[in-house]
């Protein structure tokens, strides 16, 4: 019935075969960039949360997937390693990701990998203090007066942030002048591997640097302070004004338009 | 020079009766199909009137044909660089308001209407939107000078009329009409063809034909506007232009079109005009004044050696050159000068020219007998006492001059009177001669004249050459493709499925 499509189904069914093993690991490190790099690496030294080298020597296995699973149940259960590492970084709690058990011991089958190939995976976050320049350099990113090194759209394209001239940053995203006090101290290793669907979207092809995401994070901390951006009256109100100004000048431009001719002559008459 | 071969038209007013059968046998043939009802590609008007179009001479409002602007010939409608402004919206075409709203009537109200004191009556209702109408225009809505306080005194050709003479034709005793049919002029300068964004409209090159292709018209209207007769038509219903097609099927095939083979009074004449392409720039350049010599000067002698040398060299067949040599609209409007093109103004040069409406005949009754007329103003008033103004006239046909106008007329007036010297024998014969004479015209010429006008046979009225049409579909098409083969086949393939 299908004359074509039969061996077509038989090839792809032995290709398939050959796929899970090498899918699997890669499957592994594509979940670890998205959801856990932001806060971890394995080798490049700590971030919001420790340096997964060498995790499998540290703990056993059966513990980790557990915390990685369910990091809430172990910290407020009174486990006292769990208590030991909330102390250790300044009480970050690492949240629930809903991960399975199976995608668990596939990032831990990744971790002990990388450890025994001697890989690193993710970089550190900069620990300097921030400096006027900076700050400078990050508004400057933010507006899209720099480029990012990649070539990665500013953040104004999707974001606003108070303190912006003209007609504000963009709506897509949200505002981010509070955005240091609801990340904390993971502000900065979000911006460089955004755990944000969306933002994963754009900045997979398309990373930005370590420093450039401090920068960024330290120019989105100086203004944490003040107030978010109100919503203004501008583009409302120019969008009327324009709209009417626009409806007046066809209406001036048309003025010898035909009007009817009969109908005219009807007044006249 | 650069010969071209026109199928041209003379309409004799004179003649016309104001029946309006050529406006329903092209009505019945081509525009009784939805969208294209309220169309009337050919419409008889009564002038002095508005005419259909309400106003359609109006081209402060209509902006149609073509105006001398900085030496150049230009369309009044728009330039090259500003039709792109108004693409979207044309400001200058006339509304349904100027043409009419098409109607119908309820007629199953007659037989589904309840029981009641009363007839029941069929109530008018609009083609467009099934809704009962009042009805307030029609396409001949001021036909014979009908609500004339209306249409009448604003037909725009009665500007240069002073104000009692305006007066006098909107009284009941002065007053005088005549009737104007018009179809598609098919002129040999179309602003309509010049105004189209799309390259739809085409003047064929065998004939002159003015043809709208409905497979490339994209509907932008700029042919209906940029026409100053406005004879295109926008079809609602198709979203595209149509026009007066002069019904080619038939004159390619031999027959007259509709209008003019039902002509009643037998006021249509058509036959094959030579016309040179190289001229119609210079002579649109021309002034007002030298307008109407400029437009004959464009027509050219079929005798004459080189015009048919150039001719041949064109691929004009010696058959359409017979015809040219034939041709009762080339004696109307060059030999005889009695056909006079619609406002010349317009510079579209029009291959359809008018012989002008001669007024009623007076002579004086004394008690109860009639004078014999003694001289050749008796039998018709002079022409500056004319009831319809020279002036009038002058508008319609000349672009202001009454000298191409009284020229023709002056010569009717003299040939009517020398006929009935001779059939009559009341007018003096001397007098009926010197009469000629004055009139530039000789004996043979108005007995030439008299036959064409009076005793002319179907041939004598339409010299249709052959258009020779199964050649040149040979170019194209193998005609003998589907010979032997079953059916007829499609011409477009049917689309089927999704």
């Amino acid at each position: 019935m299908f004359p074509r499509t039969a061996p077509r189904l038989a090839l792809l069914s032995v290709l398939m075969s050959l796929l899970p093993g090498g899918l699997a690991a890669q499957d592994a490190e594509v979940q670890f960039r998205k959801s856990c790099m932001s806060c971890h690496t394995i080798g490049a030294g700590r971030k919001v949360g420790p340096d997964l080298k060498g995790l499998g020597q540290r703990r056993p296995h059966d513990w980790s997937a557990r915390f990685i699973q369910m990091p809430s149940s172990l910290l407020d259960g009174g486990d006292p390693t769990a208590a030991s590492l909330l102390r250790e970084f300044n009480g970050t709690r690492m949240p629930d990701l809903g991960v399975t058990t199976a995608e668990a011991l596939a990032l831990l089958k990744l971790i002990d990998d990388t450890t025994a190939a001697g890989r690193t995976l993710g970089t550190a976050a900069i620990s300097r203090p921030a400096t006027a320049a900076d700050i400078r350099g990050g508004q400057q990113l933010f507006l899209g007066l720099t480029r990012f090194a990649s070539g990665a759209p500013s953040c104004l394209s999707c974001h606003s942030a108070q303190g912006l001239r003209g007609f504000g940053g963009g709506r897509l995203g949200p505002d981010l002048t509070g955005a240091s006090g609801k990340l904390g101290i993971g502000l900065v290793s979000a911006i460089e591997n955004p755990a944000f669907p969306t933002m994963q979207g754009v900045f997979q092809k398309t990373p930005i640097t370590a420093e450039e995401a401090f920068q960024v994070g330290s120019f989105l901390k100086s203004i944490s302070s003040q107030p978010p951006a109100r919503t203004d009256m501008v583009f409302p109100v120019l969008g009327i004004v324009g709209l009417i100004s626009g409806m007046l000048l066809s209406g001036h431009l048309g003025r010898r338009r035909l009007r009817g001719v009969r109908r005219n002559l009807k007044h006249r008459g | 020079m650069d010969i071209r071969s026109q199928v041209a038209m003379v309409f004799h007013l004179d003649k016309c009766i104001g029946c309006h059968t050529c406006s329903v046998a092209c009505k019945n043939v081509w525009t009784d199909r939805k969208g294209a009802d309220y169309m009337w590609w050919n419409n008889v008007e009564t002038k002095p009137g508005t005419g259909y179009p309400t106003q359609w001479e109006n081209q402060q409002e209509y902006k149609g044909g073509w105006v001398v602007k900085d030496g150049k010939l230009q369309l009044r409608l728009t330039s090259k660089g500003k039709f792109l402004q108004k693409i979207f919206h044309q400001p200058s075409m006339p509304t349904m308001d100027e043409y009419y709203e098409p109607w119908t009537y309820r007629y199953e109200d007659l037989f589904t209407g309840p029981e009641q004191d009363d007839q029941p009556t069929a109530i008018p209702i609009s083609k467009v939107t099934g809704e009962y109408i009042d009805i307030e225009s029609g396409p001949n809505w001021d036909d014979d000078l009908g609500g004339s306080t209306l249409y009448a005194r604003n037909d725009v050709n009665l500007e240069a009329l002073t104000e009692e003479q305006r007066l006098q034709l909107l009284s009941i005793e002065t007053l005088v009409m005549f009737y104007l049919p018009r179809i598609c002029n098919h002129c040999a300068n179309p602003a309509c063809v010049a105004a189209c964004p799309s390259g739809a409209i085409y003047k064929r090159g065998e004939d002159g034909i003015v043809l709208v292709n409905q497979n490339v018209c994209k509907g932008w209207r700029y042919c209906v506007s940029a026409c100053p007769y406005k004879k295109v038509f926008y079809n609602w219903s198709t979203g595209k232009s149509e026009k007066c097609l002069l019904c080619y099927p038939r004159v390619e095939t031999g027959q007259a079109p509709a209008c003019f083979h039902s002509c009643v009074g037998r006021i249509r004449y058509m036959g094959v005009l030579l016309y040179d392409a190289d001229k119609i720039e210079a002579a649109g350049l021309k002034s007002d004044a030298e307008l109407v010599t400029a437009h004959r000067d464009l027509l050219a002698d079929p005798n004459n050696p080189t015009v048919v040398a150039s001719a041949i060299k064109n691929g004009i067949s010696d058959q359409v050159l017979k015809a040219a040599r034939n041709s009762p609209v080339y004696q109307f409007v060059k030999e005889w000068g009695l056909a006079l093109a619609p406002h010349p103004e317009y510079r579209t040069f029009p291959s359809l020219f008018y012989v002008p409406a001669l007024g009623p005949v007076t002579y004086s009754v004394e008690d109860g007998v009639a004078l014999n007329p003694t001289s050749v103003d008796e039998i018709f008033a002079p022409l500056d006492q004319a009831r319809l103004p020279m002036a009038y006239l002058a508008n319609l046909f000349g672009a202001g001059q009454e000298a191409p106008v009284r020229y023709a007329m002056k010569k009717m007036m003299a040939i009517r009177t020398w006929k009935r010297a001779q059939t009559v024998g009341d007018v003096d014969m001397t007098l009926a001669l010197a009469g000629l004479r004055a009139a530039d015209c000789t004996p043979e010429q108005a007995e030439a004249i008299y036959r064409l006008t009076s005793l002319c046979t179907f041939e004598q009225r339409f010299v249709i050459p052959p258009s020779h049409r199964e050649q040149a579909v040979e170019v194209l098409t193998n005609p003998l493709e589907r010979k032997g083969a079953a059916g007829f086949g499609f011409r477009e393939e049917p689309q089927r499925g999704f």
